[in-house]
């Protein structure tokens, strides 16, 4: 049974580092298996002021240049208590064939007062994921 | 000259190593409350209030007093930056201020807030300390009935000029007086809304309301709306300051203390009003009309020099007459009876000293702000960062430890959470809560002062208008009440259309 809406690709983006290497990976996969990239900026709306909330003209940016690889992208701003959450609920009302998360390394003890939306995702998601590390380290 | 040679010995007593740790604090703590939209100064004092108890009074006020003018410079940072006004003053700074944040003139518009904030400040406290002592000098003749129409007109501009409605504003001012009424009547010995409570006969704990509908009101209300998309914070960038800003700059700032200081000084209900007219006055007056909607220098430096102008204003009749025309200036009344001051009259005479530290302290505080604020920015602008959970999870804790410890009783928590709640309700329906603060805290001193001009006119109401003075005031309540209703009302009838009057 095949549906004839292209394949989906989840980007779960957050504005820091390792974003951008995340945000290649995710258009060159998008790219290959011909699907259309949904870029997920999940925050919690928590604080007046939230680093991990993508600015406007950054999301334009990025759809601007999926578009210049030829893949077609949107941007979602979904707001929730749990980010993890919000990234799995949306990849499995998409039908995401793949997630894709940037990572960076932790000490031990960030690891272990702050739960780790990567490993979350990773190992309850439906779907594939890529995760992607900084690569400027 | 006499003042003079005071102030320079307030100066003194203000410049002790101590007070001038308390001046900061103060002037650090009230920038960042300024900062956080929906916490503000009065918010903050009615907070540390309790935990103060062991600081003396100069301590105590010179901290509150760098608190009140720190919210001032504070609110202006987050207007210009995420156009969310920190604090209502700071409405008509983020009308301009952040549009020129997005042409990338951020940092100027910055600049020109806090040194105009500065400059007003300044010119406001040096008004300030000479109008004080002459208004103490002659409000020594006014009489009880005086004081009670002061009071009611007092009253009347808050709840008319607060809030967006003034059937609003009005129900709130009655219901900060009904709480005031609760507890034994001081001159007859009787229980007045107690319910046979006998937590409630000395009445409920001005802390405690002003915390409750304050800092609860406001969690909750935060609680009910906790998850909003995050607002786009503006970079600081272009040059800080240049010559051409400040020619643009320093006849508004002017302008704005000049427009400030005086509606301090009556009770208009603080700062709200000059800035607006400020603004109004650059408009008109400004050779870049075409600039304003896109940004206009001059719209930032007007109407923040004003606010802190006014800020300066009520201090005057706050410490000369003994009435707070704001909210802040209510809670800074209740800081002063906290430690057996009365303001008023005899203040200037009875506690010279402390009324002069402060005095000298407000300058201070004015250059540690200009100090601290800009290089800071940085700073405070990561404040904002703070998850809301965390952030009133901590006011609510302060809230309910310092209730506690205002009688060291449980009962108070309890009422704590319940008048909170109505803080909630008063939120969610429109109602400002200064007025209630007002009405509250002045209530009882103008019962007090009504009770005693009735005993010296044996009871004959003619007293209340007895000398020209309180006429010429009850006609300006008249006048505030009466007057938008028939300028609506004319206004309608000319028009010939049934549109409802602002």
């Amino acid at each position: 049974m095949s549906t004839p809406t292209p394949p989906v690709v989840v980007l779960a983006h957050s504005p820091n580092q390792s974003a951008g290497a995340a945000f290649e990976a995710a258009v060159r996969q998008a790219g290959w298996r011909g699907a259309r990239l949904v870029i997920l900026n999940a925050s919690t709306g928590e604080s007046l002021v939230d680093p991990h909330h993508a600015r406007p003209s950054d999301l334009a940016d990025m759809t601007g240049r999926a578009g210049e690889a030829g893949v077609d992208a949107v941007v979602e701003q979904p707001i929730g208590p749990d980010v993890a959450t919000i990234i799995l609920d949306r990849a499995d009302a998409l039908g995401a064939e793949l997630i894709v998360l940037a990572t960076r390394h932790r000490s031990s003890i960030g690891k272990l007062i702050m739960g780790s939306t990567a490993q979350r995702v990773l190992m309850e998601a439906d779907a594939e994921v890529l995760l992607v590390k900084d690569t400027d380290r | 000259m006499e003042n003079f040679s005071l102030l320079l010995e307030g100066f003194q007593a203000a410049l002790h190593p101590v007070y001038l740790l308390y001046a900061f604090l103060g002037v650090l703590v009230g920038t960042a409350v300024g900062v956080l939209p929906g916490i503000g100064p009065a918010m903050t004092v009615a907070l540390l209030m309790p935990l103060t108890f062991s600081l003396d009074a100069t301590g105590a006020l010179i901290m509150f007093a760098g608190i009140y003018y720190g919210g001032m410079f504070g609110g202006s940072t987050t207007a210009i930056l995420l156009n969310t006004p920190g604090e209502a003053a700071s409405v008509m700074t983020a009308i301009e201020g952040n549009k020129m944040a997005k042409a990338g003139r951020g940092a100027a518009a910055l600049a020109t807030a806090a040194l105009g904030s500065f400059v007003a400040g300044t010119i406001g406290t040096l008004l300030l300390t000479m109008l004080a002592p002459l208004l103490a000098r002659w409000a020594i003749k006014l009489g009880p009935h005086d004081y009670f129409a002061l009071m009611v007109l007092a009253f009347v501009t808050v709840s008319a000029v607060l809030g967006s409605s003034r059937a609003r504003g009005l129900a709130s001012l009655f219901v900060g007086l009904a709480i005031g009424l609760i507890g034994v009547d001081q001159l007859t010995g009787q229980s007045r809304f107690t319910f046979g409570l006998p937590h409630l006969a000395d009445g409920i704990d001005v802390v405690i309301v002003a915390v409750a509908l304050f800092a609860v009101g406001e969690a909750l209300w935060v609680a009910a709306h906790l998850r909003r998309a995050p607002v786009e914070l503006l970079t600081v960038r272009g040059r800080w300051f240049t010559r051409d800003d400040f020619r643009r700059s320093w006849a508004p700032w002017l302008r704005g203390t000049a427009l400030g200081f005086p509606f301090g000084t009556i009770p208009a209900g603080g700062a709200e009003v000059p800035t607006m007219l400020s603004y109004a006055a650059e408009r008109r007056l400004s050779k870049h009309k075409d600039e304003f909607g896109k940004g206009a220098i001059e719209g930032v430096a007007g109407p923040e020099a004003a606010n802190n102008a006014a800020a300066a204003g009520v201090l005057v009749p706050l410490l000369t007459l003994g009435i707070p025309t704001s909210a802040t200036a209510a809670i800074l009344l209740v800081v002063f009876r906290q430690y057996g001051l009365q303001p008023g009259p005899a203040l200037f005479a009875n506690s010279g000293d402390l009324v002069w530290a402060l005095l000298a302290s407000l300058y201070i505080g004015n250059l540690m702000l200009l100090v601290l604020n800009l290089p800071l920015v940085g700073l405070w602008v990561k404040l904002l960062q703070i998850p809301r959970p965390y952030l009133y999870a901590g006011i609510m804790v302060f809230a309910a430890l310092g209730s506690y410890i205002v009688n060291l009783s449980p009962i108070d928590v309890g009422l704590l959470f319940g008048i909170g709640l109505l803080g909630f309700v008063m939120r969610r329906y429109g109602w400002p809560v200064a007025p209630a603060i007002i009405g509250l805290i002045l209530g009882p001193i103008a019962e007090g002062q009504l009770r005693r001009a009735l005993q010296i006119s044996q009871f004959d109401l003619g007293i209340l208008v007895s000398s020209p003075f309180s006429i010429v005031v009850y006609v300006a309540c008249a006048a505030l009440i009466l007057g938008p209703a028939l300028a609506g009302v004319v206004g309608r009838s000319r028009r010939g259309s049934l549109t409802p009057a602002p």
